[in-house]
């Protein structure tokens, strides 16, 4: 266990530090994670805001154990508030404030580009320690800005292929976007439009040989894609591990992605099946007041001290705006 | 020369240059099961070129590595039909037990020679030694003359037991072993 250590934590009156998880596939385990990550950061005294951005299908109140609140997004989108703080609603657990997605109208799944940036600067501007986002699945650019706006973006994996698909599909879907994103003003984006256009015909299939390809054409601009992806470093979680064999997955995973991707991945830990993950749902109290000393609440506990405590570098991504 | 390991060597196993024996071959054994064919954290991401091709590069960093710690380089016979093959082989000659040309072929490659340059050394006309790797047994001289051919390439080419190399190739050139 490593020792506490308050300088790693925001400090007072600073910006609060977002989390995003999200993971390409429904059903991962995102909402539960997402609650008890949240859960854990207030245990430890810390303000924190879980807040659902899945607004197709929330169900973080759930999860966390109260209905569904009277104010959610939706109120927001559709302007009958003005402030994101208007829907801050107060959860059974102390420290802990919801932001509820539900109740949100299918149109409203996709929110328009502004709505989007209206919701993230006010994010940023809220007076608490955290705030976890539950991403919807898929990799809709809604859903890939927001994770990658965060400060650590987390996906969820179950060890099936699936799942392990779909998480290349979003790390790659998340990188791209976040190269396109980056080079709009610097004037890499011609070259990585054109090493895109070409993807195809030259054999480009992951970042790694699209930033050696960028490098060809334009190597300044190869260097700063170089740069984007040495900044570009995901973690994972895997869900619902049952076998030996699962427990490599994620080193693995992570060693895949850095071989092929040239992407550091990081992963957190696993989370073995559980069920008192069920119980607790079924007796609607978040499991880690309703079973602290279970296995899933003790990954949780890993997790979290690993976002914390952990040595390896955190980049700061609100500075490269 | 580029039997050196190089530094992207072991960044690609993951380990110090200063791992001992058995780590290094603990994690050769590891990145070959990763990039195994059946590995549920890669089969989605690459497809057959793409597999071959870290699989290949797994295989020489790791003959590098493990020539520096004085080890036997793994069984190096990594011909499409056995690269994935995840079983250890009890041979400790490091000498496959076919496909005995492409093995000359890498061995050859790995220390960064030519065929002129093995033809100089060892004074066989490179249209043999070509014929040798390629395994095209009708080209090659009788077994008599065959036999030195092959341990003066094997000699040229450093692998320790030369006469057993030769054994083996020409076994197999007269079909003693059969296919499994």
């Amino acid at each position: 266990m490593e020792l506490f250590d308050v300088s790693q934590l925001p400090l007072p009156g600073s910006q609060p530090c977002v989390w995003a998880i999200g993971g390409g596939k429904g059903g991962v385990g995102k909402s539960i994670i997402t609650a008890n990550l949240a859960i854990r950061l207030a245990q430890m005294g810390k303000s924190c805001v879980a807040m659902d951005v899945d607004l197709g299908g929330a169900n973080l109140h759930t999860v966390i154990g109260m209905p569904s609140p009277d104010y959610t997004l939706t109120d927001f989108l559709k302007k009958k508030v003005s402030s994101l703080r208007d829907i801050m609603v107060n959860t059974p657990v102390s420290n802990l404030w919801l932001i509820s997605g539900s109740r949100a109208l299918l149109e409203m799944a996709n929110p328009k580009y502004t709505q989007k940036e209206k919701i993230i600067r006010q994010l940023f501007s809220l007076d608490v320690d955290y705030i976890l986002l539950d991403l919807g699945a898929g990799t809709a650019f809604n859903i890939l800005d927001f994770f990658l706006v965060a400060n650590e973006g987390i996906l969820v994996i179950l060890p099936e292929p699936t799942s392990v698909e779909n998480a290349y599909h979003f790390i790659k879907a998340a990188f791209y976007r976040k190269l396109k994103k980056a080079t709009k003003k610097t004037g890499v984006a011609e070259a990585v439009d054109k090493a895109m256009e070409e993807k195809i015909a030259r054999g480009i299939q992951s970042p790694r040989t699209l930033i050696k390809n960028v490098m060809d054409i334009n190597y300044q601009a190869g260097l700063a894609l170089k740069d984007q992806a040495d900044r570009f470093r995901p973690n994972i979680i895997i869900n619902q591990t049952t076998k030996v064999i699962d427990q490599d997955l994620g080193k693995d995973i992570s060693t895949a992605c850095r071989d092929y991707f040239g992407i550091e991945v990081r992963a957190l830990g696993n989370i073995d099946e559980d069920d008192h993950v069920r119980k607790a749902i079924r007796m609607k109290t978040p499991i880690l007041e309703a079973y602290p000393a279970s296995p899933f609440a003790r990954s949780i506990y890993n997790i979290v001290d690993r976002l914390l405590f952990s040595k390896e570098a955190s980049y700061d991504k609100r500075t490269q705006a | 020369m580029t039997n050196v390991p190089k530094p992207e060597d072991y960044i690609l196993l993951g380990i110090e240059p200063d791992t001992t024996a058995e780590d290094a071959e603990k994690a050769y054994q590891r990145m070959k099961g990763l990039y195994s064919e059946g590995s549920l954290a890669t089969y989605s991401l690459m497809n057959e070129d793409e597999r071959r091709e870290i699989l290949t590069r797994i295989e020489r960093a790791y003959l590098r590595i493990s020539k520096v710690l004085s080890r036997r380089p793994p069984d190096p016979d990594s011909d499409d039909a056995h690269i994935f093959d995840l079983t250890v082989s009890q041979d400790t000659t490091g000498i496959p037990e076919r496909h005995i040309g492409p093995f000359l072929r890498r061995c050859r490659e790995d220390l960064g020679m030519t065929l002129k340059e093995v033809a100089k050394r060892t004074r066989i006309r490179t249209t043999h030694l070509e014929s040798i790797e390629e395994e095209r047994y009708s080209q090659l001289p009788a077994p008599v003359y065959l036999r030195g051919f092959l341990m003066e390439f094997a000699r040229a080419l450093e692998i320790e037991d030369a006469e057993e190399l030769a054994t083996r190739y020409i076994a197999l050139m007269q079909g003693d072993v059969p296919e499994p």
